[in-house]
């Protein structure tokens, strides 16, 4: 679900069609992210699932599938 | 020694061409580019006119990542320094990229955005406001986006001067160039904010024509003018140090040859009386290329269809130029694509240089009551032939600023 989610909002704000998105997904060197596409990606994360992403760990996602594990470590918490 | 500095490319978007060509034409032919409002409901307005675009979608210009990262100030900025930039044979040519600028003009920066995060801050909270919201907006923005867009790494300015920004911009352009400071400067203005809040913001100081009639709402010096029009859009110019654009055989279109620039320091909207400051500026731009007022042939007005301006522009232009400027056609572009505000001197810049490269000046459409405040050569029925070495563009903008403009007829031999 989640990652369907992500999968969307790459898509959208990215212009990066959902079936070059996969779990493994290298956030910079394969989708081409910069921080505007990031912040508009965790925005639209922490309010859909009403949660909270530090800076830290924004910091820290390198694939798509660390976005989907920390989003639903913080719904899980 | 002041280098020589000359125009290479130029290019538009404005209410009667997406292109320069299609815009010059339809200004040669007086065509209107004001029309019934349609990007929003016009139902609860006063005004119902202004200078849209026509057939225009940005997203034919930008993939949809860079859409969405754009105002629609930036796309037509870049839309337009995309054309001027193609128009001067730059594309695929090997340039100091380190000696290449952008400086750009604008009176609003990214409103429509600003307007959109507000109803998203205001319905659902600070959560739901985009983080491009400041990237998308601050005024500068056109000027960075352009930049990136070509590649342009060298000086790089913004001038916000509201409706006398586009005319600013040339000049400081012109300067920087005629100082060593670059070979090539992208510079112009863009616009885009015809939104209910601007239009109601404009109605309410009472700047605005309220006729609903596209013929005779701008109506520049005309005696039943009430208001200005507004419009969207952008111009750019390339300027270039002339060696360096005749060591790569550039077309020239015209050269700049004069600057000047004031502040009324008198009232907020108003001009001042006898249109000082403005006259002040003319004077400036003649003397900073030692022309004598005599030798200018053609002066494209500021012209923007208030009772204010044109008055105060008539009697600054009197002061500067004396018994001659009866003998000075002089033209309003506004008449036919509204006021484009930190763009219009941009766009009036290229009637210009096109007036001075074909020796065709376009006429002031619409006109049809004499005011014996204005009582100037307005070029009321139609365009008009005539041999121009010299034409004056005049921006004046709210904060009481004031840009003149001075172009010649490129000549290699000397100034």
């Amino acid at each position: 679900m989640i990652f369907e989610k992500l999968k969307s909002l790459i898509n959208r704000i990215m212009d990066i069609p959902k079936d070059e998105i996969l779990l493994e997904s290298h956030l910079y060197d394969e989708l081409d992210a910069d921080s505007l596409d990031i912040s508009q990606i965790i925005l639209a994360l922490e309010n859909t699932y009403k949660i909270d992403i530090e800076n830290d760990d924004i910091a820290s996602f390198q694939v798509v599938e660390d976005i989907v594990n920390h989003v639903e470590s913080k719904i899980e918490g | 020694m002041k280098k020589r500095v000359v125009i290479t490319g130029l290019g538009a978007v404005t209410p009667i061409g997406n292109t320069v060509d299609e815009f010059w034409n339809n200004a040669k032919s007086g065509i209107c580019g004001i029309d019934y409002i349609k990007s929003f409901a016009i139902q609860g307005s006063k005004v119902k006119l202004a200078g849209e675009l026509k057939d225009f979608n940005g997203r034919n210009h930008f993939d949809r990542k860079q859409f969405n990262r754009l105002d629609r100030f930036s796309q037509l900025g870049i839309i337009a320094a995309r054309e001027a930039y193609e128009k001067a044979g730059l594309n695929n040519v090997g340039i100091d990229r380190n000696r290449l600028g952008v400086i750009m003009g604008n009176g609003v920066g990214g409103i429509l955005t600003i307007v959109e995060e507000t109803k998203k801050l205001l319905n659902y909270g600070m959560n739901m406001v985009s983080p491009l919201l400041m990237p998308k907006s601050i005024p500068n923005i056109v000027t960075g986006n352009i930049a990136i867009d070509l590649n342009a790494k060298g000086i790089s300015n913004t001038v916000v001067t509201a409706c006398a920004a586009g005319t600013n911009a040339i000049g400081e352009a012109f300067r920087a160039i005629q100082y060593g400071d670059a070979d090539i400067i992208i510079s112009g203005g863009s616009e885009a904010c015809i939104t209910p809040l601007v239009l109601a913001g404009f109605t309410n100081l009472n700047a605005l024509s309220l006729r609903e009639d596209p013929l005779r709402a701008s109506i520049p010096f005309d005696k039943e003018r009430e208001g200005f029009v507004m419009g969207e859009g952008a111009g750019i110019v390339i300027l270039e140090e002339l060696e360096h654009a005749l060591k790569r055989k550039a077309k020239i279109y015209s050269e700049v040859v004069g600057y000047g620039f004031t502040c009324d320091a008198h009232h907020l909207t108003s001009p001042a009386p006898k249109g000082e400051g403005g006259s002040r500026s003319m004077k400036l731009a003649l003397e900073n290329a030692s022309v004598a007022p005599q030798e200018v042939s053609y002066i494209n007005a500021h012209g923007t269809s208030t009772p204010y301006n044109d008055k105060a522009e008539t009697e600054g232009i009197k002061t500067v130029f004396k018994g001659h400027a009866y003998n000075i056609p002089i033209s309003s572009t506004k008449s036919m694509i509204g006021h484009l505000l930190g763009a219009a001197g941009a766009v009036e810049a290229i009637a210009c240089i096109k007036a001075v490269k074909e020796n065709y000046i376009h006429g002031t459409i619409g006109y049809s009551v004499k005011d014996g405040d204005c009582d100037l050569d307005y070029v009321v029925n139609g365009g008009r032939s005539l041999d121009i070495n010299y034409a004056l563009t005049n921006s004046f903008g709210f904060g009481g600023h004031n840009a003149s403009v001075l172009f010649k007829k490129f000549q290699d031999k000397g100034v």
